[in-house]
């Protein structure tokens, strides 16, 4: 009896909510047509742009801020008579009192100059007054640091020898050889060309593709520290300049990469039964060519440095991933890097670290968009 | 309707947006109508609404042809609001010694019969949320306790438990309505 009046209930129920509708969801439309255009899930690449722009930014105000740490001059050097102080050419103030000798003294060296024959017979205070003036010299000499640009070659390129004169010592100092700021420098004025072979060390953010019927639980690239993040870029950069400070630069590149993504997904038909977990590695090696255009900007301060901002365009060629994994064909990436010009005989090493970010990383027709981020340290020549 | 549902749901498979809102107008009375029995309040009737109509879009994006549409899109809403149970389940343990099997009597169900869809939903709507799942899923949707406790997450006994425990809220409350009209007509 008790059973039956259950499924009665049952049967009521049923019943009652068979054809049931409700018109409370007519007004969210507009919240689901919203979501069906822009819903993009666990993009990764946001925090990424923001440490990105936060080091660039960084790196700047460094680079801007003041350079010389030691009174260490480039090219003229330092006297050996100059002093070594924290204050630059300021002389300690007891070496200025020195250098000024006693009144008594001051009065011998006038009668001496007026009349050399009463000098002659002058008493040994005479002579004592002499060697107190000299000796007061030579204690500038010997009693503080110099350094002497002896324009030695170092066996390393960069580096030229200087020596550092202490007390009675000399040391053999290897310094680095930097190209003096371009402003001061006629030739930096002039069309170069540069010949670059840059070490990157890659990282990628992913976006799962809001448009398709897969649901991504988890993605999962190298770990932080792997020698599979190493990538290479050759290329060759032309340098137009416009100002004083301001270049044009353009470049033809290469770039190689490779990156490991590991990822479980789901259909979304499984994650309403709450099943068919699939878990995916896929490996993606690629070669992408293209060319950059953009800015330079020449820094102040001792070392030749400049600002460089640019655009490149890449086409990738070779292996795109799989069905799942896309790589948008056409990357535009955005590169700030800060190139330092030393000297090594006749020839303007570059030593470029440098940052880019992707900022096309459009939607692909794979479940996953691969936008590339890359950190790397280009070496080259230029002349 | 000027399409068919097959067509409309291949015009849905190529993100036609005139055939997606047809098809929302279509289907969101009966989405909402299941949301509304799983859920305790008109927020959370809406999220899983939202969460299950995404759902079907994307689902429908993927494979055109759906055998059986309304009763697929109805299990997939059931089971978005198991989801969004799991989600914000608390943690609390079900005390077993109340396994005792609580029954309707006819009068309850003469009473149930007599109210309309939107009072049955207004009164399951007192419930617990695990209650009223355990509740929906065992009395109209048919599924046995061990379906229901595979869904969950939870033991057998446990469902048993809650099920109790919803039979005899709604039976309290039934009876009170039947005193209520008695006195008040």
């Amino acid at each position: 009896m008790k059973k039956s009046s259950d499924n009665h209930i049952r049967q009521i129920l049923t019943s009652k909510f068979d054809n049931y509708e409700s018109d409370r969801g007519i007004g969210l439309w507009q919240n689901i047509e919203r979501d069906l255009e822009t819903k993009a899930p666990g993009n990764t690449g946001i925090g990424w742009k923001k440490l990105f722009s936060i080091g660039v930014l960084a790196l700047a105000i460094f680079l801007l801020g003041p350079v010389e740490t030691a009174n260490v001059k480039s090219e003229a050097g330092i006297s050996s008579k100059e002093n070594f102080s924290p204050k630059g050419n300021e002389k300690p103030d007891n070496l200025t009192e020195l250098t000024q000798p006693p009144q008594g003294i001051k009065q011998l060296d006038q009668l001496k100059n007026t009349n050399p024959q009463l000098a002659e017979g002058m008493p040994p205070e005479a002579t004592a007054a002499e060697n107190f003036v000299s000796s007061t010299v030579e204690i500038r000499d010997e009693d503080h640091l110099s350094l002497e640009n002896t324009n030695d070659k170092h066996p390393l390129p960069f580096l030229s020898n200087r020596k550092l004169v202490l007390e009675n010592y000399t040391f053999s100092m290897p310094v680095v050889s930097a190209v003096e700021n371009r402003v001061s420098r006629a030739a930096s004025t002039k069309f170069h060309v540069s010949l670059m072979a840059g070490v990157t060390y890659n990282s990628v953010s992913t976006t799962p593709n809001p448009g398709d019927a897969l649901l991504m639980h988890q993605v999962q690239g190298l770990p932080g520290i792997s020698f599979k993040r190493l990538g290479f870029q050759p290329e060759v950069q032309f340098g137009i300049p416009l100002t004083e400070r301001i270049e044009v630069n353009a470049s033809v590149m290469a770039d190689y990469r490779a990156t490991d993504l590991e990822f479980t997904y789901q259909h979304f038909v499984d994650v309403a039964e709450n099943q068919n977990l699939i878990s995916e590695k896929v490996t993606i090696k690629n070669w992408s060519v293209g060319g950059s255009l953009g800015l330079g900007y020449a820094l102040p301060g001792r070392i030749k440095k400049s600002l460089e901002s640019r655009v490149e365009v890449l086409k990738h060629i070779g292996n795109m991933g799989n069905n799942l994994v896309g790589l948008y064909q056409l990357p535009i990436n955005l590169r700030m890097a800060v190139p330092f010009y030393l000297q090594s005989g006749s020839i303007d090493w570059i030593v470029r670290p440098y940052g880019s970010i992707n900022l096309n990383n459009r939607q692909t027709d794979q479940a996953i968009t691969v936008s590339p981020l890359t950190a790397g340290v280009a070496v080259g020549i230029s002349f | 309707m000027e399409h068919s549902l097959p067509e409309l749901l291949e015009r849905c498979a190529h993100k036609d947006p005139l055939a997606q809102r047809d098809l929302f107008d279509l289907l969101n009375g009966k989405v909402m109508g299941i949301c509304c029995r799983y859920s305790s309040s008109q927020d959370e009737a809406e999220d899983i609404f939202q969460e299950s109509m995404i759902k079907v879009f994307r689902q429908i994006e993927q494979k055109a042809t759906v055998d059986n549409f309304f009763a697929w899109a109805s299990r997939l809403t059931i089971n978005t609001a198991i989801d969004h149970y799991h989600q914000r389940k608390s943690e609390a343990l079900v005390d077993l010694e109340e396994a005792r099997d609580v029954h309707f009597s006819e009068n309850d169900a003469h009473n149930l019969d007599r109210m309309s869809a939107d009072e049955i939903i207004e009164l399951l709507s007192i419930l617990p949320q695990n209650q009223r799942i355990v509740f929906n899923l065992h009395m109209v949707e048919g599924f046995s306790h061990r379906e229901i406790a595979g869904k969950l997450n939870l033991a057998e006994s446990s469902s048993r438990v809650l099920l109790t425990r919803a039979k005899r809220k709604l039976i309290s409350v039934l009876k009170k309505n039947e005193v209520h009209e008695k006195i008040f007509g």
